[in-house]
């Protein structure tokens, strides 16, 4: 994998307090999901990435370039859509991204056509030339998307892309998400606190609490539960299928609110026989066989309940 | 240590940043360009728009009362005194009279205090009458200024540099700037040049307007209503005349009465720069004038033109000296007297345009030197920008460069008084009385004085805004 982001032994103090302490990160290709709890250090990390504050010690390169020496190097590279609800105040929305491109050196005439690509991308309409002041929260937040992306960037930062959207919305935001890394290889860094969302777009995650890297893995080993199980969905009555497991030595337990569900624990290739026949046995067709996960929402309040007891 | 140690590296950085925006003056030349429009839109909106308009009248506002109310007040006290004067004269031909004690010395004889005292004969008329022309344009010149460039053009950058970086903080539009590959840099020198840009363009307005309402009178001395019957005037013939130059006056009597007028005596008095070449051997009265030619009759709408020639000896600055020409002619019940007065100079006196272009760079200057100076306040206080820099305004520009110490040389204020004396040394733009009154030495250098303090404003302003940590907390105080 591709290091796209390092960072080694990292710690930042505002004054008397830790912001960041000892962090350890490496982030590579594809979407990392960046959780944490409020005050966790989040914006600080980020901050640190692009260079806008200094560090007390360690050290820390993105895109291979040194956050404190070459700062201007990595925001050239790098694209940030901030959380806070922030505008160009007397602009309008084409006007704001073509600023945007042309802060990042791009000629007036191509920043404005890659702005209305964008914009397009974005799912902006003709309110594009409507001043930013009149937007509603789901048009600010496509166009600090817009502004973010607009010049191309190896490395994509979003703080909180999804807040605020309605479910239609939101869901086309993590489609662009999903168009920019796998179509695009747009690297992204996904700072949020909505766990469903990391679920569906993220390849890995890294969970942040107390200013400390507290968990970073990719998301399929994060979910894997630790002892293996299967889900299973039948067409009818589990009753029967269980009753059948039961005859054959092998546990099976229903789960709460899906009633045509049951979990079987152990690997799904020693099960699969057993349940095959167990099904055929009990008259029960199978829908869907997959191996159970874990909820990431367990994984984040673990790693957070960790920071916990750590302070406790 | 470690305070120099990261001061250092931000200069590095500064220097590093510098010199990939020369190696890339294309790119440089875009994103300065892009923030200096769309600020430029920024700050056209109906609010700042009325800021710009309010900028922009206030002295040309000001002008017309100076000009259309208080003006016509003055040249009014003016004649009064003289007519005042001459009436006293005649009383005093034959009886002893004392100075009203409320009147003092607008009783038009010099400087006598009230209760004086004054013996049949005494009284003799002012030495020489006030150079109101002259005078009236040197205290436009310095109101225009007070107006324009100290007052309008300081609001101006006020306005819209003090919260440069405030404004963006507060809106949370700072991380997007910050997050360019020169954001920062961009931002603050557009937004320098955009300040300049609005505070000289409504100084320009304000001071030109200004200039036009309040004219240009040199030269042409007030005309006095009264009972002459006889006009006298003066003109010189040389624009300018340098040291040991010989130069002619015409001196011109026309009786403007319908009757001949008997026994009229012209007479002239000069300063010490001049020794007049043909009238050297005759003595001067007790007025200190010479006689310079005796008219038996003057018939009715006749004109008598005498030529006196001079010689400059001296000169100091552009001026060299005046010359006073005095008609004096028997009316009963006492004689009159009538005094004109013209100004020499080295030089050809400013015209009018000269006045209005050093204001109008005075004014660029100001905006230049403003600019910076609010800047680097706004960077250094971000949070109470507004308050800072009003505080610094009142403390630095409006008392400490009015003290006469060498410390109100730092101040913009000296700077630019002296600019605008050093170009307008003469009768008609500033005198050297009001030179001193306002604390200037006067030197040409003082552009590069204020360019010098603009660069060090611009260049702290962004190691400040380069190496400050603007926190999420730090912008919500904003």
């Amino acid at each position: 994998m591709t290091e796209l982001v390092r960072l080694e032994h990292l710690q930042k103090n505002y004054g008397s307090f830790c912001a960041l302490q000892d962090v350890n990160l490496t982030v590579g290709e594809g979407v990392t999901g960046l959780l944490g709890p409020n005050g966790a250090g989040k914006s600080t990390l980020i901050k640190v990435m692009l260079g806008l504050v200094r560090l007390t010690a360690g050290k820390a390169t993105v895109l291979g370039h040194d956050v404190v020496t070459e700062s201007r190097l990595i925001r050239e590279k790098v694209g940030f859509m901030p959380e806070d609800d922030c505008y160009m105040h007397g602009l309008s929305g084409i006007e704001s991204v073509q600023m945007a491109a042309c802060l990042s050196c791009l000629p007036p005439v191509e920043a404005l056509r890659r702005g209305h690509e964008i914009l397009d991308f974005c799912g902006m309409g003709q309110e594009r030339y409507r001043n930013v002041e009149t937007y509603s929260t789901g048009m600010r937040q496509k166009l600090r998307f817009a502004m973010a992306i607009v010049h191309s960037p190896q490395l994509l930062i979003l703080d909180e892309p999804t807040s605020g959207l309605d479910p239609e919305e939101r869901e086309a935001m993590l489609n662009r998400i999903r168009v920019l890394s796998k179509r695009f290889g747009m690297a992204i860094i996904l700072c949020t606190h909505i766990l469903p969302d990391v679920q569906v777009v993220c390849d890995s995650v890294a969970i942040l609490a107390g200013g400390a890297v507290r968990l970073s893995s990719p998301l399929q080993d994060v979910l894997a539960p630790s002892e293996p199980a299967i889900f299973v969905q039948v067409d009818r009555d589990p009753h029967l299928l269980q009753a059948e497991l039961q005859k054959l030595n092998q546990s099976c337990s229903e789960i709460e609110d899906k009633p045509n569900f049951v979990v079987l624990d152990g690997d799904i290739q020693e099960l699969s026989e057993k349940l095959w026949q167990a099904a055929h046995a009990a008259g029960v067709g199978i829908l869907k066989m997959s191996p159970a996960l874990s909820s990431l929402e367990d994984v984040f309040i673990k790693a957070v309940m960790e920071d916990q007891h750590a302070h406790s | 240590m470690s305070l120099v140690k990261n001061l250092a590296l931000q200069v590095l950085t500064l220097l590093k940043h510098l010199w990939a925006l020369v190696c890339d003056l294309s790119g440089f030349s875009r994103g300065l360009l892009a923030i200096i429009r769309f600020e430029i839109k920024r700050v056209t909106t109906p609010g700042r728009a009325f800021w710009w308009v309010f900028v922009a009248i206030f002295p040309i506002v000001i002008a017309c009362l100076l000009r259309y109310v208080v003006e016509p007040q003055v040249r009014e006290n003016i004649q009064n005194a003289v007519i005042h004067q001459q009436m006293m004269i005649e009383q005093n031909q034959n009886q002893q009279i004392i100075v009203p004690a409320t009147s003092g010395d607008q009783s038009g004889m010099g400087q006598l205090p009230p209760g004086a005292q004054l013996q049949p004969g005494q009284a003799q008329p002012m030495a020489a009458p006030p150079p109101i022309g002259s005078n009236r344009d040197q205290l436009y010149t310095v109101a225009l200024y007070l107006l324009g460039p100290s007052i309008a053009c300081m609001l101006g950058a006020l306005l819209i540099a003090a919260p440069a970086i405030a404004s963006e903080l507060e809106q949370h539009s700072w991380i997007y700037l910050a997050t360019r590959p020169n954001g920062v840099f961009f931002l603050v020198a557009g937004k320098y040049i955009v300040a300049v840009m609005w505070a000289f363009s409504a100084t320009l307005i304000g001071v030109t307007g200004g200039a036009m309402i309040c004219g240009q009178e040199y030269n042409s001395a007030l005309s006095i209503p009264g009972p002459q019957k006889l006009q006298l005037s003066l003109s010189q013939l040389n624009s300018s005349v340098g040291v040991d130059d010989e130069f002619a006056l015409t001196m011109s009597v026309t009786n403007q009465s319908q009757s001949a007028i008997n026994d009229v005596q012209l007479r002239v008095r000069h300063t010490y720069e001049f020794k007049l070449t043909d009238l050297a051997e005759k003595k001067r009265d007790n007025r200190g004038s010479r006689l310079v030619e005796s008219i038996a009759t003057l018939g009715p709408g006749e004109t008598k033109s005498v030529d006196i020639r001079i010689l400059a000896e001296k000169a100091t600055g552009n001026q060299v000296g005046r010359i006073t020409a005095m008609m004096d002619y028997p009316e009963t019940p006492s004689p009159v007297s009538v005094v004109e007065s013209i100004q020499i100079f080295k030089e050809s006196p400013p015209t009018f345009f000269w006045r209005v272009v050093i204001l109008i760079a005075t004014a660029f200057f100001a905006a230049i030197a403003y600019s910076a100076l609010y800047l680097v306040i706004g960077a250094l206080f971000p949070a109470r920008a507004m308050v800072f820099c009003v505080a610094y305004t009142i403390g630095a520009e409006g008392i400490l460069s009015m003290l006469p110490a060498v410390v109100n040389r730092l101040t913009v204020q000296y700077r630019l008084r002296s600019f605008l004396f050093h170009h307008l040394q003469d009768g008609s733009g500033v005198s050297e009385g009001v030179g001193d009154a306002l604390l200037v030495t006067g030197g040409a250098d003082q552009p590069l004085w204020i360019l010098i303090h603009a660069a060090i404003c611009l260049g702290v302003s962004l190691l400040i805004v380069l190496s400050r940590e603007f926190t999420t907390a730090a912008e919500s105080d904003v």
